[in-house]
């Protein structure tokens, strides 16, 4: 039985009570599979400036240990966007794994003064001043078949070099300073923020590997999830979307959104305040289209690592409007 | 634990750790994997104060905890029907010997994939692990029962079930629980491997995202918890094997 002042205080309250309730019906819940690298500055901004939450999105970071296990995770329905790299995802294309790029994340620097977020880092007094200088020299790079890895080759082998003469070894990124240090690899393949880490210590010298080797401007992380998520779910896709291009357009304007923007990263790779202070953000860029699907295409055949090209409006989503 | 707390069994620790923060301070290394003791001691204390150590400490045993209850009991079924019966033993002989080698970390990317982040994935691939130590230990905990009390069994015309639960258990479980402390150590490893190559959660996470989060004390406070961890797990099962079983359970116990 209810009371007349329950009544009536039910009655009163009833519109707050909707109104709150189908505020929180309209969040989607998204979770995002990141690494720990800077390159997800974009996502990690559209979240603590509030751009997903203001188009309906909850977005909850889960961090995995490597990008190579996104594919998997995706799949298995543990997350809804995965942070991963272009080699991850068209070998997952290659292996009949349904997934779609959502959009891009970073590109490599259009700037080719070496600007470059990772490099490779070659030990002091080792003689080594290009690519000829690495045949029959010990290399380590944080994972074969990572984009480091792959597009470090590359630049190899556009240097005549023969990939035989080279031993490469596998080593977790934060291990890479101490391998080099030891003496036990002559080169190091590296990213941020260990390659800032490195260098103020004065433990090598740096060499720009990336812009060398491919176009300004091409894909280096990317955004994905799968096909039956994206089929179902077109408009969070695009409120995603549409959340990156503007946490993008939020990092470029630099000054006091370069700080937030590092603040942001801070928050999701927990960095010491010093290691984030002077940290590098890799050029963004939300799109992908033919072109880069083309370029990376190019780079893993070259490479032996795919056998059939899928066209950009197969395996990439439209980009939606910001 | 007594004897491990000796006086005597501290000093050589306490030396190694006296000498290592002497040689690190005095090295001035600036790595992504070394710091000196003082500074994991007090990330352990940090960790523990906001509680995030003990979160971690938590999930990795429940789903060490509950790998184990699934692996273990169907390996001690499966060491009960295989020791009961020659046939059995014989016709499974081959099957078992091809999974047995697979070491259980291969399974991580086929359980990431079926199950996703969580505990599932992680209690899939520890009860793997300790499916085998349970079964081939609890295998040869009963075919090592006297045959005479077997033979008392039948001239009882005791039914299977009853066998089983009045005369086989009862002559087995001292060694039926070296099997569970050897599968309990395999099963907190293989918890903690795969919470570090996979699984976002746990003692194993904490240790990899310390590292790649460039907090080397950090990392090494969840390393030196695990050790803890590891001495009080395996304390406290032979405290309990002691309580129930007297010597019976130790090596050349109970004969």
């Amino acid at each position: 039985m209810i009371s007349r002042r329950g009544f009536v205080a039910g009655t009163l309250a009833a519109p707050f009570v909707t109104s709150t309730l189908s505020a929180r019906a309209e969040q989607k819940n998204l979770r995002i599979a990141y690494s720990a690298v800077s390159h997800w500055a974009g996502s990690f901004t559209a979240q603590e400036q509030g751009f997903f939450a203001e188009r309906g999105i909850d977005a909850e970071f889960v961090l995995t240990q490597v990008s190579s296990n996104v594919p998997a995770v995706l799949l298995s329905g543990s997350v809804e966007i995965g942070c991963l790299t272009p080699p991850t995802f068209f070998q997952a294309i290659e292996g009949g794994l349904p997934l779609r790029a959502v959009c891009g994340a970073t590109i490599s620097s259009p700037n080719p003064s070496g600007t470059d977020s990772a490099q490779v880092v070659v030990a002091k007094g080792s003689g080594i001043s290009g690519p000829q200088d690495f045949a029959g020299r010990k290399v380590a790079t944080p994972g074969f078949g990572s984009v480091l890895d792959i597009v470090f080759r590359a630049w190899l082998i556009k240097g005549g070099v023969d990939l035989a003469s080279v031993s490469f070894s596998e080593t977790a990124m934060p291990n890479l300073p101490d391998v080099l240090r030891g003496g036990t690899v002559d080169a190091v393949v590296v990213a941020d923020p260990f390659l800032s880490r490195m260098v103020a210590g004065g433990m090598g010298e740096k060499m720009i590997f990336i812009s060398e080797t491919v176009p300004p401007g091409t894909l280096m992380t990317m955004y994905a999830t799968t096909a039956e998520y994206a089929a179902q779910n077109k408009d969070v896709i695009e409120a995603f979307q549409a959340s990156i291009q503007q946490a993008n357009s939020f990092i470029e304007a630099g000054g006091e959104n370069l700080v937030q923007a590092r603040q942001a990263i801070g928050q999701y790779l927990k960095l010491p305040p010093q290691a984030l202070a002077n940290l590098p953000i890799a050029d963004l860029q939300a799109l992908v289209d033919q072109e880069q699907v083309t370029r990376w295409y190019d780079i893993l055949e070259q490479q032996s690592l795919v056998t059939a090209r899928h066209p950009a409006d197969e395996i990439v989503l439209p980009l939606g409007r910001a | 634990m007594s004897a491990l707390l000796s006086m005597r069994g501290l000093l050589v620790p306490a030396l190694l750790l006296l000498g290592a923060e002497v040689l690190v301070n005095a090295a001035d290394l600036s790595s992504n994997n070394i710091a000196p003791p003082s500074a994991a001691f007090a990330a352990l204390l940090r960790i523990m104060l906001d509680g995030t150590l003990f979160v971690s400490t938590g999930q990795t045993l429940l789903a060490t905890a509950m790998g184990l209850a699934v692996g273990g009991s169907l390996g001690l079924v499966a060491g009960i029907l295989l020791g009961l019966s020659r046939t059995a033993s014989r016709l499974m002989t081959v099957s078992l010997e091809f999974f047995r080698p697979v070491p259980a970390v291969a399974l991580i990317p086929i359980s990431m994939l079926v199950f996703g982040f969580g505990y599932a994935m992680e209690v899939a691939v520890v009860a793997f692990a300790a499916f085998w130590p349970m079964l081939i230990y609890c295998k040869g905990a009963i075919e090592a029962v006297e045959p005479q009390l077997l033979e008392v069994a039948q001239m009882l015309r005791l039914s299977y079930f009853d066998t089983v639960r009045k005369i086989v258990l009862p002559a087995a479980l001292p060694r039926i629980f070296v099997a569970l402390r050897t599968a309990t150590g395999i099963a907190l490893i293989l918890g903690v491997t795969t919470e570090i190559l996979s699984n976002p959660q746990g003692l194993g996470f904490a240790v990899m995202s310390a590292q790649q989060s460039l907090h080397p004390d950090n990392m090494i406070a969840n390393i030196f918890w695990l050790g803890v961890l590891g001495v009080v797990v395996n304390s406290g099962l032979l405290w309990l094997q002691s309580r129930l079983f007297g010597n019976a359970g130790r090596p050349g116990g109970g004969r």
